[in-house]
């Protein structure tokens, strides 16, 4: 959506006064001029095109605007959001801003002036984090309610926002859309879409022919508009329009600090009306793309691929021009896709669809179209997508859940949420009726099991699940199911032969609880271990394949006997709690598993093998993933059942989540444990990712985090806010999945410990790199990967960073064995945008040494060895 | 022939409702103190015989519309209180009305009001959700000291509490807004007076919320139990006829509801067993809700189905007891079978084994039917023969009366106990209908048959 353009439509300054929202040609009057009012309770400004009050009980916020058509508009006025990193390590994830609405504000109003054509206030406030004043201008003929804010802080903050609500804008059919794009932008739960400012945006009902919105000026201390709606065709209650001006962030500011911020709501009116606040500045480019844009984040080898362009004249002449795309892969591997002539009528808009081949390169790549004229590139823009067969090589993955998404008429905003942040893989947790019974619901609802020990209850109907799969599938998300052997109550009481049961005789209950009358969401483990029972299990979700297009999977539950039902007790640092013979259960028999199942290993190996064999056999594709533990000691317990489920699968590392926790709580820790347990499975072709990750705030911990786990060859598992928000996760992912192939390629194996020291790195000590060197054996050649990380001064993780200056004089060593040369090196980085770009090297000595620019954030060192 | 039986159960039910009225005495109550507030705006809480401890910059106590204001300044356990000299009773019960944090401070963060009787000590704590909570003279003060009755009172809002006790059973149960059901019930406690005997009301200030609270409180009661049992008809009689309900894990299929509607049972208690987080295979059950161990009301009619005694105390022992009394008095217990009761639900060795008219020895593998086992169904012939699949294979104890059988197997075994009866149906709601044979909670006469069955016990034994 937001590809590397050139030119922008912007507001200019002066022009947030302009002229052109004014009604033209009318003599003052009553009739036209402007009207302020106060009372006890409120100040009304009444002016020939909206009525707007503001409310004294909530710190002259505004209560309710009214514009012909009746759009009832309020607004919270200005938040203040305070920095939620904490200052020093204390164990705990990042919480939530605390925030400091002027609605909750002792506000001071002073009329400025107020004549029959402008009025203007003056409101302060303050609150403990500093010092707010905001002069609001209101003319008599100008739909723009113009705010000019200054804050003063004192204290660290996050950022500063002010945004306008309404709930009445659509009715049930939803036809209110946002200009300038004229599209309906649904966002889900709070989460909507971004855009970078100098921007605008108007709500509107065409229907209706009313609408509201919010412009910004150009005030360097704003970042983005954030705005989406949402209402009964979404599958939501009721309706609501949210449109949020956000600050840059104030993270990293010194104290005292100080911002400005400029921007009008726009009060009614036409799209045309709110189109006059934004002003073409003069433009240098005849012709500028707007947009590239895959449509996939994965495709598969060979596969028809399709790129979004769209190109713009600004000439007042026809414009003819070329257009080139070329797809590279690897380190300036290009090969040109697409080559086609075009004429651009004046002002012309032209909207195509590249097609092109995926080709046979895996892994990441950079889709580029350039705009040549008479042979010169005059304008380019890039993205970047992905070609794989097995996700898991280049995913990350996002999590839903039906605590979080089950509305009908969202999916796509839910998908677009995750293909907007390069997500490459979606799974969506606690969907079934019965994990193990019933993975084809034979109902359009239903009620499945719920985490959280049945602390929720939800509702998910058939028509969801298969839009969102086939969005999905669509825009190369592709999703996996989450599956355990957690069985429902109701279907063990209908076979009962199926429970766990306990040494009371009892069936083994895992969870449960009572809403509606119904003990609903009570399921415990099932005793499926013989092999009938997983064919049965394992044709089953080859049904559900089938039902809804799901792509893989990711198991929370394992297939050995006589561990704990919740896969995090493989985890040897939890072995106390789970002495061994208190996880023992019985069959309806009341045989012991442990007289059952005497090998367990090779037991849970036999049928994890069987099951994934059944589902293969008719979906080859499908992708078996796990929550696993890859620690030394579990390989060691059961080194069986270890190889199966890493082997060509993607493995959830749940258990080295918590770098909060003493045992993983810097950097260096937390990194010798990630590249370690990844290298075990990695040599059977496993993908380990890590979460569900939250509680990492959106600073230097986040994007370090990020970092750290994408260099140790690990994938991400969680979620993202949305794009070009404060939290910009998806500069990342997209860096992680354009050169997917250095960071998760199964070839590249950690440098043994005898041998590090064949590689050296020489450079500020806040270079992390040591634990980062690989070599990938090649035919002819051999690649050594050297990953790098601007680490912040404190090591542990999870504490308020300053951002850490660029380093520079970094020089990367690599011993040659005798008869080796260097044939090339580069360096990729991730800033500004994903790009890689060629190192010298001089050798001395049979040591070759290769100069690094300057590193910023992260780099990934690649030098190729021949012969 | 429904009919008669069914109007014999009635009959039957009101002969025991009268037995039970017989079998209790009409608890004496004696109010021993006594204090509403109203028409008193404007005095001094000293003059009312309160004594006062502490000053104006700890607490400040103001009578105005019919209620007791106490100001509670920011005074870290030194927030001042008054007292109130009242006899000691061994059983009795303690009320007070109370609006905490009645102005809505947002600094009610923690202890504010606190309201004791005797070395019992309430305090209401604004920490995250309002809580009440109580703590014994002579304790430390740490945290296993105190136990929490509610987690979640209301505030800014006048709720009644209750506390019933009974010293010599070391029991006390506290209420809260629900004055049926008791939000907590402890036992082994003890309650106890001054040296001297006497015993005391305190109502005061902890001070450790950060902000200046204002709490209200009034109707503030004292009840003794101490007297003799009256014989006269003006003296509460125990509610004949009380249904209490107890709802295991398997409680739908056996539709319920309907079984108590073909009862004419209106109003029943029901309480319900909630699962716990099991991460090893150990299950830990626990009611929704405890039902007072010293009510002065019995049971009539206990049905319990599919219910674990345990693990977990899902019914504790104390309550077992006092079911085994309500039955003793006159109850009918009925124990509707499943895979988490009898034999697989911790009746062995409990109090309640004794009552029992099948024998417990030790846990015995699912009992499936090698055929599934009709019900006769008394209604004729049908096309679906209603059917037991999987069953409690046990053995009726000498006294007990098999009232029905499938196939041969014992299904409904009844035997007195005490003045009252104990039914147990013996099959399991598991298994699926299949052909002709139709699960017996999927058959629309299932509820009347349970219901023809339980008048029958109570028939037969009458007779």
């Amino acid at each position: 959506m937001h590809a590397i353009h050139k030119g922008m439509l912007v507001l200019a300054a002066g022009l947030l006064c302009a002229g052109s929202a004014r009604v033209a040609g009318q003599t003052l009057s009553a009739a036209n001029s402007l009207v302020l009012t106060e009372n006890n309770n409120s100040i009304v400004i009444k002016t020939p095109l909206y009525q707007a009050e503001l409310d004294k009980s909530k710190g002259f916020t505004l209560k309710e605007m009214n514009v012909p058509g009746r759009a009832r508009v309020r607004s919270a006025g200005i938040v203040l959001y305070e920095e939620s990193e904490r200052e020093k390590y204390n164990g705990q994830w990042f919480g939530t801003s605390t925030t400091y609405a002027q609605s909750d504000a002792k506000v001071d109003c002073k009329i400025l002036s107020r004549g029959p054509m402008q009025a203007k206030l003056l409101l302060s406030w303050k609150y403990p984090v500093g010092a707010v004043e905001d002069i609001i201008t209101f003319d008599a003929n100008d739909r723009l309610i113009k705010h000019n804010v200054k804050f003063d802080y004192i204290k660290n903050m996050s950022h500063v926002s002010f945004g306008l609500k309404s709930n009445d804008l659509s009715s049930s059919e939803g036809e209110s859309v946002f200009y300038p794009d004229a599209k309906r932008v649904t966002g889900v739960w709070n989460t909507g879409v971004c855009v970078p400012t100098p921007a605008y945006r108007f709500a509107y009902n065409p229907v209706r022919k009313v609408g509201f919105g919010l412009a910004s000026g150009t005030s360097e201390d704003l970042s983005h508009l954030h705005y989406f709606m949402r209402g009964t065709k979404e599958g939501w209650s009721g309706d609501l329009t949210n449109i949020e001006l956000r600050s840059k962030s104030l993270r990293w500011t010194k104290l005292p600090g100080s911002i400005n911020l400029n921007f009008a709501i726009i009060a009614g009116g036409s799209p045309a009306d709110a189109a006059a606040c934004a002003v073409n500045m003069p433009v240098s480019k005849p012709v500028t793309l707007d947009r590239v844009w895959p449509k996939k984040v994965i495709y598969r080898l060979g596969e028809a691929a399709s790129t979004e362009v769209v190109v713009s004249s600004h000439s007042n002449t026809e414009e003819q021009i070329t257009l080139v795309s070329t797809v590279t892969a690897g380190v300036g591997e290009t090969r040109e896709v697409d080559r086609r002539n075009l004429t651009l009528h004046p002002k012309e808009t032209v909207r195509l669809t590249i097609p092109w081949n995926s080709g046979q390169r895996e892994y990441g790549l950079a889709f580029k179209t350039e705009i040549l004229k008479n042979g010169k590139v005059i304008d380019w823009s890039e993205e970047y997508t992905s070609i794989t067969n097995f996700a898991p090589k280049v995913a990350q993955i996002g999590i839903m859940n039906p605590g979080n998404a089950w509305q009908e008429g969202s999916e796509s905003a839910f998908i677009r949420n995750f293909r907007d942040n390069y997500f490459g893989i979606v799974e969506y947790y606690c969907w079934a009726p019965d994990q193990v019974t019933n993975l084809t619901p034979q109902t359009e609802t239903w009620h499945p099991h719920t985490e959280s020990q049945g602390a929720y209850e939800a509702t998910l109907s058939k028509s969801f699940l298969k839009t969102l799969a086939k969005e999905a599938n669509e825009n190369g998300v592709l999703p996996y199911a989450m599956v355990t052997g957690l069985m429902s109550l109701y279907s063990g009481l209908d076979n009962p032969e199926l429970f766990q049961y306990t040494r009371d005789g009892q069936p083994y209950l895992f969870n449960g609880n009572i809403y509606d009358k119904k003990r609903r969401y009570s399921v415990g483990p099932a005793n499926a271990y013989n092999p009938d029972t997983v064919r049965q299990w394992a044709e089953q979700m080859a049904d559900s394949v089938d039902m809804f297009g799901w792509q893989g999977c990711r198991w929370d539950w394992g297939f050995i006997p006589n561990v704990p039902a919740d896969p995090l007790g493989l985890d040897s640092t939890k072995k106390d709690k789970f002495n061994p013979d208190e996880i023992i259960w019985y069959d309806h028999k009341k045989r012991s598993a442990r007289e059952l199942f005497t090998t367990p290993d090779a037991t849970g190996a036999h049928l994890l093998r069987i099951w994934r064999e059944t589902v293969n056999k008719r979906h080859p594709n499908y992708v078996y993933g796990t929550n696993f533990c890859g620690a030394a000691d579990v390989e060691q317990r059961i080194p069986k059942y270890f190889k199966e489920a890493s082997t060509n699968s993607l493995v959830l590392f749940e258990y080295l989540l918590e770098c909060n926790q003493e045992r993983y709580n810097t950097w260096q820790k937390w990194a010798r444990h990630l590249t370690e347990d990844c290298q075990r499975v990695r040599v059977n072709g496993g993908q380990p990712c890590v979460g569900f990750m939250r509680g990492l705030g959106s600073g230097v911990t986040l994007r370090m985090a990020q970092y750290l786990i994408f260099a140790s060859g690990v994938h991400w598992s969680g979620g993202a806010g949305a794009r070009n928000s404060l939290d910009d996760t998806w500069k990342r992912f997209r860096f992680a999945l354009r050169f997917s192939e250095y960071y998760y390629d199964p070839g590249f194996l950690l440098l043994p410990p005898e041998r590090r020291g064949e590689v050296d790195v020489k450079a500020d000590p806040r270079v992390f790199w040591n634990q980062f060197v690989y070599e990938r054996k090649l035919p002819q050649s051999r690649d050594v990967t050297v990953h790098l990380l601007n680490l912040p001064d404190g090591d542990y993780i999870v504490e308020h960073h300053k951002e850490p200056a660029p380093k520079k004089d970094i020089t990367v060593q690599v011993s040659l064995k005798p008869g080796e040369k260097v044939k090339s090196a580069s360096v990729m980085l991730p800033d500004p945008a994903p790009h890689a770009v060629n190192l010298k090297w001089d050798v001395k000595d049979g040591t070759a040494s290769i100069k690094v620019p300057v590193l910023e954030t992260a780099a990934i060192v690649l030098v190729r060895i021949g012969r | 022939m429904r009919r008669t039986v069914m109007a014999l159960g009635i009959a039957v039910s009101l002969l025991l409702g009268c037995c039970l009225a017989g079998a209790n005495a009409a608890i004496s109550k004696e109010v021993v103190f006594s204090q509403d507030f109203q028409g008193k705006d404007g005095k001094k809480i000293e003059d009312l015989g309160w004594i006062r401890n502490g000053t104006d910059e700890q607490s400040t106590w103001e009578i105005k519309d019919g209620v007791l204001e106490i100001t509670c300044f920011n005074k870290p356990y030194k927030g001042g209180y008054i007292r109130m000299k009242v006899p000691f009773v061994t059983r009795g019960e303690f009320s007070f009305d109370v609006n905490i944090n009645s102005k809505g401070s947002s600094g009610y963060q923690h202890l504010s009001l606190r309201v004791g009787l005797y070395n019992l000590k309430t305090a209401f704590n604004g920490y995250m959700k309002n809580k009440w909570m109580r703590i014994f003279d002579g304790a430390a003060g740490k945290d296993g000291d105190w136990a929490y009755m509610s987690k979640d009172v209301p505030v800014g809002k006048t709720i009644k509490c209750k506390i019933l006790f009974d010293a010599s059973k070391e029991t006390i149960e506290y209420y809260c807004e629900d004055m049926e059901n008791p939000c907590y019930v402890e036992q082994g406690v003890k309650l106890s007076p001054a040296a001297d005997g006497s015993g005391s009301i305190l109502i005061g200030n902890y001070g450790v919320a950060s902000d200046t609270i204002i709490n209200q409180i009034s109707n503030i009661k004292l009840v003794s139990f101490d007297g003799k049992p009256k014989a006269s008809a003006a003296i509460e009689q125990p509610r004949a006829g009380q249904t209490t309900v107890y709802r295991g894990m398997a409680f739908e299929r056996y539709r319920l509801e309907e079984m108590l509607s073909a009862l004419h049972v209106n109003n029943a208690r029901v309480y319900t067993t909630l699962v716990g987080l099991g991460l090893r295979p150990v299950n830990s059950f626990r009611l929704d809700r405890q039902p007072s161990l010293l009510s002065s009301v019995r049971d009539s009619l206990i049905i319990m189905a599919d219910v674990p005694l345990g693990p977990g105390g899902a019914v504790q022992e104390a309550l077992q007891r006092r079911l085994k009394e309500d039955i003793s008095s006159g109850a009918h217990l009925v124990i509707l079978g499943g895979l988490f009761t009898l034999d697989r639900g911790q009746f062995e060795g409990s109090p309640l084994e004794e009552v029992l008219p099948v024998k417990l020895d030790g846990i015995r593998g699912l009992a499936k039917a090698p055929k599934p086992l009709p019900i006769e169904d008394g209604s004729g012939a049908s096309e679906k023969v209603a059917s037991i699949f999987y069953y409690h294979d046990l053995t009726p104890v000498s006294n007990a009366c098999v009232l029905a059988s499938a196939d041969g197997h014992p299904l409904i075994v009844s035997r007195p106990f005490g003045k009252g009866l104990v039914t147990v149906f013996t099959g399991m709601p598991c298994g699926m209908t299949s052909g002709r044979s139709q699960a017996f909670w999927e058959w629309s006469g299932w509820p009347k048959y349970m219901a023809q069955m339980i008048c029958k016990a109570e028939g037969s034994y009458i007779n």
